[in-house]
């Protein structure tokens, strides 16, 4: 297996209760039947082609055979047995999985009327993504792509323009690899996201908006799934999941755990807490090609004033990790001691920067001026816990070195139009799991920064990893790519968290969702014990 | 959201003109008789005063910090712990009382103001007047409450001020429709149409004769907006459409509290109860004053 | 009466133009892009691309064509796709309405039962102990925020006690109708105190009416009077508030909804707003606005049969 490097993007640690779960990969179970009831806190249909949610993709990855998974950060065969990848990393040839059969018993394949996924079935679902005009399909992935063909019923061919080092990562080969059945595209057109029909361990049964999604076992995959049923359940309230989720009415919450919530749910017998893996950044940026941003003195000075570390570990509480940098530590690129040397909390080094650039409180009122007037910077956060509680953060380092700033939370739409609009002051950003990351604020592949976030070094050393699949010179240039963002203080950092998902104990042989939600595999087959529920 | 009901009984209400003193005075009788005035009363008048001097009453300053004491439970220095970036919960819950006051009198004050005009005009002149400002009126009824100001707020961009206007821009309806109606009412009966025959202008029928008889039945449901203000300015901030951080808005406050409710419930159950007895006060008031100034339910 | 009807409905007409232009235009003056903001969530796409998909769902064309497309396809009875789901809106609203109204009429039914008893009650017990406690609890009922008296009955009753279903919608119908109760309390909380209170003071009106004074003096029994003739034209007042409250309730249950993971129109329309899912708003407001006309038409109607002194013009 070539591009072990990229896997390191997954680098995941595991569930405790793992090895103690008995295993059921020979494909008996220890108990059949049950029914898996997931929280989510948002959900869309199910067309990977529109589906721009990941909660969704958790669906869609158990009702259509995917080419790939991604388990323990590693890629394994689901419609794809095996594949080879070219020396130069431009073409990869994918080996379908005979005797895979579409889900029967509905409207398009009547009970045991089913027919087996080809290799041409995976060619029309790469070119449907491709041609839609309304497709999603990631921008770097649509510039790389070349051709995808079918060489025989078990062989797909798919050429790259480039060698791609992060060809597995989400954001770029994941939707197109959910294969779909044309007959169903056709029948359903635009309502086909309503009525997905795969080849997955799962069929789909109905699905009811804001409210949930039923699966039932393929009984025909090629593994027979341990569980009955597979619930998806939208719970838009944070807080009341966290109660469903002690109360047993959920089995396991998909989304994001609240830090305070971690904290408890650890000390819970019962529940087990799943890290997903893969450390968010919080951080700040800014319209950096305005005054006075566009000077680093003043980047270091925002940088220094807030003890950024401090309030990380507040308000993620357990899911905290110290550090800084566009990919945090298990991420390519991630470079230790980047939050001392750069971000450390020194409120007299801001002050003193901020006097040497001239920006000083000459009225005595407390607040200092730039140019004769009151500099009063705005701070953009979306309005969800815990962005304001961040602003208020800032807000009050900024007044101990006389620095006014002025909270201006909104709901997204509105955070994210303003950046869209490079509006001028200072923005709380979260970082991607993953090199997405450092591409969102870095105009890469055709993404143009609106806030003014140019640097031909940086720019040039991210062209050079994407397609580097070298894993040492590739490193390599990810953290020279990451210590200069650090070095001029384009991103004042607090810290990172880890994303931790929670399920109940009973959940057996279950270690949470990656990129895909895999639920059965070769490796496992999730299984409910009734007895401990 | 809710409209709080004032019952207009015009025959009952509109046979003294000019009210005699007396009416006033028994007014103020009965409402010193009223227990739960009193307690209104005296319970908004302490949120009152620590709105004013809650710099001198707050232990601690509401914004400020404090990473090393963050999230404690309630202890003798901090009443109601302190929150998750170490802020005095009680300090904060203080303060708030300035925040949420401030809200309610002023977009009731200012809605009252707009609405009792409109209505008046409406209600006096009729025509072309009446037809602009019914059709506004009908059509802002239809609208449901909470989703117009959710989407007003988000076009007006989130902050306190904002939400203010929003809440002012719904709020008018309610006093113009309640204002005209009775204004019809009034119009016909002998004492206008014989002051208008007598010669007075239409300025001084107005302020002489019709804003007087209007004035109790605005008093009643110009208390009871207050207290709804209140609960949707709340509503609205808890839902981050409203004060912006680090200002400690009951609502806000909740919404942060939301996620330290099973570690720290007394983060959320307490502007939750602050929220309530601002409301009931406001509500004891009106509900006492109701009962003094409709003559119908007086013994 | 039917010509009244066919006025009143006629009438309806510019009400409903004038909702759907108000709402198009304010929805459209919110700042921000759907498919940008879509976008944001989970992968970044060029402008190029972004523009691509604005052009498949219309978006790229200027607001007024845009608007006479929307009124267009309105008459044509398609309400269009949503931005963020990609089904048709028609859809999105007729999965979720049957949700709202169980929710509705249930809060409704438990008002009728608790409020208007209770109000009744302490009229005829006026100044009595019953009567202080009805119109405190009353007042408390319109006092307390009812988002934060969900979670509250939710830590209580659903973890607590869990002797209720915290979130979500049961399977069975028992399972339903006891995932019904939180979120209809908490709901039905406002129009409680409302409602208590209407229902005494028409009470007491009525009881001070000189026909009730007579039929007392005549010597008939106090039950009698109470119940026979006061007490239906006591109700007329409390109904035509109870109708009026429906907008309202409407409009309360988008949080409730969204608390207790309620698949209703309320919550549909505010993730709609902030989604910038333009025709899903316009047309959850114009649906909302229609029933409350219709609620409120129908309530003038049965309002005339209830009491004939009211002519219907």
């Amino acid at each position: 297996m070539k591009f072990k490097t990229a896997m390191t993007l997954f680098a995941l640690l595991f569930v405790m209760a793992l090895s103690l779960a008995p295993a059921a990969a020979d494909g008996h179970c220890p108990q059949e039947g049950g029914t898996f009831t997931i929280g989510v806190d948002t959900f869309l249909p199910m067309d990977p082609n529109t589906a721009a949610h990941d909660w969704t993709f958790y669906a869609i990855t158990n009702i259509n055979s995917m080419l790939f998974r991604i388990e323990s950060g590693q890629p394994v065969g689901d419609l794809a047995e095996s594949w080879d990848i070219s020396e130069d990393g431009t073409v990869y040839t994918w080996h379908i999985r005979p005797g895979m059969m579409w889900h029967d018993g509905n409207e398009i394949f009547p009970e045991g009327e089913s027919r087996e996924v080809t290799a041409h079935d995976v060619v029309y679902s790469i070119y449907r993504q491709y041609d839609d005009e309304s497709s999603i399909m990631a921008a770097d992935l649509r510039n790389l792509f070349v051709s995808a063909e079918a060489t025989d019923d078990y062989t797909v061919v798919l050429t790259l323009s480039g060698p791609d080092a992060i060809m597995y990562d989400k954001a770029r080969g994941l939707t197109f690899t959910a294969i779909v059945a044309k007959e169903a595209i056709e029948h359903y057109g635009d309502d086909y996201g309503l009525n997905p029909l795969g080849s997955g361990p799962f069929e789909f049964v109905s699905y009811s908006p804001d409210e949930e999604v039923v699966l039932r076992a393929n009984e025909d995959y090629y593994i027979d799934p341990c569980l009955d049923e597979v619930i998806f359940r939208v719970m838009p309230d944070v807080p009341a999941a966290m109660i469903a989720l002690e109360a047993g009415d959920i089995d396991w919450w998909g989304a994001v755990t609240p830090g305070d919530d971690v904290g408890r749910f650890l000390d819970n017998e019962d529940m087990t807490v799943i890290n997903f893996g893969c450390p968010v950044a919080t951080r700040l940026y800014m319209s950096v090609d305005k005054a006075p941003f566009d000077d680093v003195r003043f980047r270091k000075a925002l940088s220094h004033m807030k003890d950024g570390n401090a309030i990380n570990a507040a308000l993620r509480g357990p899911t905290h990790v110290k550090g800084a940098g566009t990919a945090g530590p298990g991420v390519a690129g991630y470079v230790e001691g980047l939050y001392d040397e750069y971000h450390s909390y020194d409120p007299e080094l801001a002050m003193s920067l901020l006097d040497e650039l001239g920006i000083v409180d000459s009225d005595g009122d407390g607040w200092r001026e730039m140019d004769g007037e009151l500099l009063e910077i705005p701070m953009f956060a979306w309005n969800s816990d815990p962005a304001p509680d961040y602003v208020a953060a800032i807000v009050d380092a900024g007044a101990q070195v006389g620095l006014k700033i002025r909270s201006e939370i909104a709901d997204p739409g509105t955070n994210n139009a303003r950046r869209i609009d490079g509006e001028w002051g200072i923005y709380l950003g979260q970082g991607w799991c993953g090199e997405g990351g450092t591409n969102a604020l870095w105009g890469r592949n055709g993404w143009i920064s609106t806030l003014g976030y140019e640097d031909e070094e940086i720019f040039n050393l991210l062209d050079m990893s994407a397609q580097n699949l070298d894993e040492e010179s590739r490193e390599a240039q990810l953290q020279a790519a990451t210590t200069r963002v650090a070095a001029l203080y384009f991103e004042p950092a607090f810290g990172f968290f880890n994303i931790f998902t929670v399920k109940n104990n009973y959940v057996k042989d279950f270690f949470g969702g990656e990129w895909t939600l895999n639920l059965v595999t070769d490796d496992h087959n999730v299984w409910i014990n009734e007895d401990e529920r | 959201m809710a409209e709080q009901v004032v019952e207009l009984r015009a025959d009952a209400a509109y046979e003294n003109v000019t009210r005699p003193k007396s009416f006033w005075n028994s007014a103020l009788r009965q409402l010193i008789r009223n227990n739960r005035a009193i307690l209104g009363f005296a319970v908004l008048l302490v949120l009152v005063l620590a709105a004013v001097f809650a710099e001198q009453i707050a232990p601690y300053d509401p914004i400020k910090t404090n990473y090393s004491n963050v999230k404690q439970p309630p202890s003798a220095e901090h009443f109601i712990g302190t929150d998750e970036l170490g802020r005095d919960g009680f300090s904060r819950l203080i303060y708030g009382a300035r925040i949420s006051l401030a809200v309610g009198f002023i977009v009731s004050s200012i809605s009252v103001t707009i609405g009792v005009a409109l209505g008046a005009i409406a209600g006096y002149f009729g025509g072309i007047a009446d037809m602009a400002i019914m059709r506004v009126v009908d059509l802002m009824m239809a609208f449901p409450f909470l989703v117009l100001a959710i989407a007003l707020v988000a076009v007006f961009g989130p902050s306190l001020f904002n939400m203010m206007v929003a809440l002012i821009v719904l709020y008018w309806i309610w006093f113009a429709r309640v204002v005209r109606g009775m204004v019809l009412t009034l119009r016909e009966t002998e004492f206008i149409v014989g002051a208008k025959a007598a010669g007075a202008s239409d300025i001084a029928i107005i302020f002489r004769h019709i804003l007087p008889n209007v004035f109790p039945v605005v008093v009643v449901q110009g208390s009871f907006s207050v207290a709804e203000a209140i609960l949707i300015a709340a509503t609205l901030s808890y839902l981050g459409l409203g004060a912006q951080p680090p200002t400690p808005e009951w609502g806000s406050m909740l919404s942060n509290a939301k996620e330290l409710m099973r570690i720290l419930p007394v983060m959320s159950i307490a502007p939750g109860v602050a929220i309530m007895i601002t409301v009931l006060a406001i509500n004891f008031i009106g509900d006492a004053l109701r009962d003094a100034l409709d003559p119908t339910l007086r013994q | 009466m039917k010509k009244y009807i066919l006025r009143r409905v006629i009438l309806m007409i510019p009400l409903v133009i004038g909702i759907t232009t108000v709402t198009f235009a304010l929805i459209h003056l919110i700042p921000g892009d759907p498919v940008e903001l879509m976008m944001s969530n989970t992968r970044q796409m060029t402008q190029q691309e972004i523009d691509r998909i604005r052009d498949k769902l219309g978006l790229n064309d200027p607001l007024p064509v845009q608007y006479v497309r929307y009124v267009t396809n309105l008459l044509k009875g398609d309400m269009g796709i949503s931005v963020r789901s990609r089904s048709a809106v028609s859809y999105e609203i007729s999965q979720r309405m049957p949700d709202t109204i169980i929710l509705t009429v249930t809060s409704i039914v438990l008002v009728l039962v608790f409020a208007l008893p209770l109000g009744i009650l302490s009229a005829l017990k006026r100044g009595t102990w019953i009567d202080t406690a009805a119109m405190t609890f009353a007042l408390f009922g319109v006092s307390i925020p009812a988002f934060w008296f969900g979670i509250m009955l939710m830590l209580i009753f659903g973890l607590h006690l869990d002797w209720l279903p915290t979130v979500g919608q049961g399977k069975t119908p028992i399972e339903f109708a006891r995932s019904l109760v939180l979120p209809s309390v908490t709901l039905s909380l406002i129009l409680l105190g409302l409602v208590t209170r209407m229902a005494r003071s028409s009470m007491l009106e009525v009881l001070s009416l000189d026909y009730v004074r007579t039929a007392h003096a005549k010597g008939m029994g106090a039950r009698r009077v109470n119940f026979r003739h006061a007490l239906p034209n006591a109700l007329i007042p409390v109904l035509t508030v109870i109708s009026g409250q429906f907008a309202s309730l409407l409009g309360g249950a988008v949080v409730i909804e969204k608390i207790f993971g309620w698949p209703g129109i309320g919550r549909l329309a505010v993730d709609a707003i902030f989604a910038r899912d333009y025709l899903v708003v316009t047309n959850t407001v114009l649906v909302f606005s229609i029933m409350v006309i219709l609620v409120n038409l129908a309530n003038d109607i049965l309002y005339s049969y209830i009491d004939p002194r009211i002519r219907l013009q």
